[in-house]
């Protein structure tokens, strides 16, 4: 019960209040769709009658008119987002650009989840072996991976980003797995010379 | 009497041309594209950043339709396209009849093309023309864009479905609608600044931050809304300058004119024959509006910025190289992957450091040390660059702050490096060579 009321003080206060999206989802959320080309059209085109390209809504199914707003996109509701962002693409794109398009971004994102996997996988050895000074380093450098490289990385695929996938993304978390392996050989080397 | 001994070695340079030549053709033959295409095969993706070479039609629908049955039948399936296309000039052309679906895309369902810029150049011919002639300036350009990607050692090597946003944007080369975005196909929509920065955008090429932040930026956001963007960009027509309006000097498609510092990417001279003649260029533009004494001085002004930024890029470049020499880079080249279709690195393992060793492709599969001259070079140096060249003094500050942050940094670890130089290096098979991503990458690139 209790649950239940959060839940709908946290639906209904932002909407009653007039709030937009990215009033919540400000930083890497809206940035990378503002980059995207559905945001820059946007951006672009602001003001005209006839919309485009998507917003939030378009794709995530907030829909802040209706009857009672919906928050369709929790965290327990990818699949489910990602079915509804499916069939928003069908307005402009053919079916088979937008699997396409999806399939490439699952493929994508299970690069990056194996790049996380690596590294946690050596943060996990480094927890055997090292002192907790030494350990803190790598227990940052694993926590900006997994909060900051990866959500990006999935955002760029998502939000058609190629800032997003590349450089704060993939190549970002490159950096952080060769930091961490780095980390844990030099302590070793420290180690030895000791 | 001629000596005819001198015919063997003219004979024999001219067969080793023509077998080198065969063998640039015989390497672009592969699956995937440029002159590694035998190493790599596309995402399924690439095929619509890269539709001359990668596109194939679908095969469900069948036969071959004129245009209003095109339009009845995506009006109830694709409306958005649509609608696009009768906003569009091409709907409804002053002169003559529409340019409608079949002009573009073909009329045989299954042997649907998408459009190419040569598609676009049956009737843009000025335009085409004049981005073909890029190739003379080389490389940074839009119209060798794709070229770039696909040749460099980290496109080659890294899997194909890490690759997807690279050919997003080098699909420039590729594709009109990167800045003219489909159907509507607006010029005043790729006049604008915004259009610009989907891919000139983040920690290499920060664009749109040092631009917005300028003056020049500043009254963009100001006015954009109430300007008319459907005007040429001749002098006289807009009150602050855009991207295009700078880079495509009226309007032409030519970005690569002007280019003197080269992306920021390596040192050059700023006073040599062929960049004094850009400099002129460069205040042509500006004297749309500044006087030229004043252009001039801001553009020696970017001399100086840039001077004062490879000293402390060529210290640090110096100082990796002597770790290289001493053997003190940890883990060395040998002791890391490979870039996993580079022999020669098997064979002669050397750690990429500068420009002409390939240093762009060192983001990864390096030593930390390596990563964080990288970064200074690549994101630190790049964001100085940008902000200086956009009129952003703050970003100019903060960039140069970033780069003798990483000197800082770097020459710290160098130290240590140094220290440890003579201490037995752990064997890298499990830390270094080993992991999930790591082997993964070693099978599939």
């Amino acid at each position: 019960m209790r649950r239940a009321l959060w839940l709908l003080l946290l639906i209904a206060l932002p909407a009653a209040a007039g709030k937009s999206c990215v009033d919540c989802h400000a930083g890497s959320a809206e940035r990378s769709y503002a980059l995207s080309k559905h945001g820059v059209i946007a951006r672009i085109e602001a003001g005209r009658e006839r919309r485009r390209t998507p917003d939030c809504g378009g794709c995530h199914g907030y829909e802040a008119k209706a009857p009672a707003p919906q928050h369709y996109v929790t965290k327990n509701s990818r699949n489910e987002a990602r079915e509804q962002a499916g069939a928003a693409c069908g307005a402009c794109h053919s079916p088979r650009y937008v699997a396409e398009q999806l399939a490439a971004a699952q493929r994508g994102l299970a690069i990056g989840e194996m790049k996380r996997r690596e590294a946690e996988a050596v943060v996990a050895a480094a927890r055997k072996e090292l002192k907790d000074a030494e350990l803190a380093h790598i227990e940052s450098l694993l926590a900006t991976l997994r909060t900051e490289h990866l959500p990006n990385l999935r955002l760029g695929l998502a939000h058609q980003s190629p800032d997003y996938q590349w450089w704060l993304g993939q190549a970002s978390l490159d950096g952080g797995l060769l930091r961490i392996k780095g980390a844990l050989g030099e302590a070793r080397r420290r180690d030895r010379r000791q | 009497m001629r000596p005819r001994w001198l015919l063997i070695p003219v004979l024999l340079s001219l067969a080793g041309i023509a077998a080198g030549m065969a063998w640039v053709d015989w390497s672009k033959g592969g699956a995937g594209s440029g002159l590694y295409s035998r190493e790599w095969q596309p995402d399924p993706v690439q095929a619509y950043w890269d539709p001359d070479r990668f596109y194939q039609p679908g095969q469900a629908i069948e036969g071959v339709y004129p245009a209003d049955e095109c339009i009845a039948c995506h009006e109830a399936l694709t409306p958005g396209i649509v609608a696009d296309w009768r906003d569009s000039r091409h709907s409804k052309p002053a002169k003559r009849a529409p340019v409608a679906c079949p002009d573009c895309h073909g009329a045989d369902h299954q042997k649907l093309r998408m459009p190419t810029p040569e598609v676009c150049a049956a009737c843009h011919g000025v335009q085409h023309e004049a981005f073909q002639s890029e190739k003379h300036y080389g490389f940074p350009s839009h119209a060798l864009a794709m070229e770039r990607a696909t040749d460099s050692k980290h496109f080659v090597d890294k899997p194909k479905a890490e690759t997807t946003a690279c050919v997003q944007c080098h699909s420039v080369a590729t594709k009109c609608d990167s800045c003219h975005t489909r159907h509507r196909f607006d010029a005043a929509e790729a006049r604008r600044a915004e259009a610009c920065t989907t891919c000139h955008s983040g920690p290499p090429h920060p664009d749109d931050e040092t631009y917005f932040a300028s003056a020049h930026g500043k009254r963009y956001l100001a006015d954009a809304q109430k300007t008319d963007w459907s005007k040429p960009l001749r002098k006289g027509n807009y009150l602050t300058p855009t991207c295009a309006y700078c880079h495509m000097r009226n309007g032409q498609h030519v970005v690569a004119d002007k280019s003197i510092w080269q992306f920021g990417l390596r040192q050059i001279n700023p006073r040599n024959a062929e960049n004094t003649v850009k400099r002129e260029r460069w205040i042509e533009v500006c004297s749309d509006c500044h006087e030229r004494e004043f252009s001039r001085e801001k553009l020696a002004e970017m001399d100086r910025e840039r001077a004062r930024a490879w000293q402390g890029l060529n210290r640090t470049e110096r100082l990796l190289r002597e770790l290289r020499g001493e053997k003190a880079l940890y883990p060395a080249a040998g002791e890391r992957p490979p870039y996993p279709s580079d022999w020669m690195d098997r064979m002669f393992p050397k750690e990429r450091i500068g420009f002409f060793e390939g240093q762009a492709s060192s983001f990864y599969n390096v030593s930390p040390i390596e990563r964080d001259y990288f970064e200074m070079w690549y994101f630190a140096n790049l964001g100085a660059y940008k902000a200086a060249a956009h009129g952003a003094p703050e970003l100019v500050q903060e960039g140069h702050a970033a780069l003798a942050q990483a000197e800082k940094s770097i020459a710290a670890q160098a130290g240590q490096l140094r220290d440890m130089a003579r201490v037995a290096r752990p064997d890298p098979k499990a830390l270094w060579l080993g992991g999930e991503y790591t082997e993964h990458n070693r099978e599939h690139n």
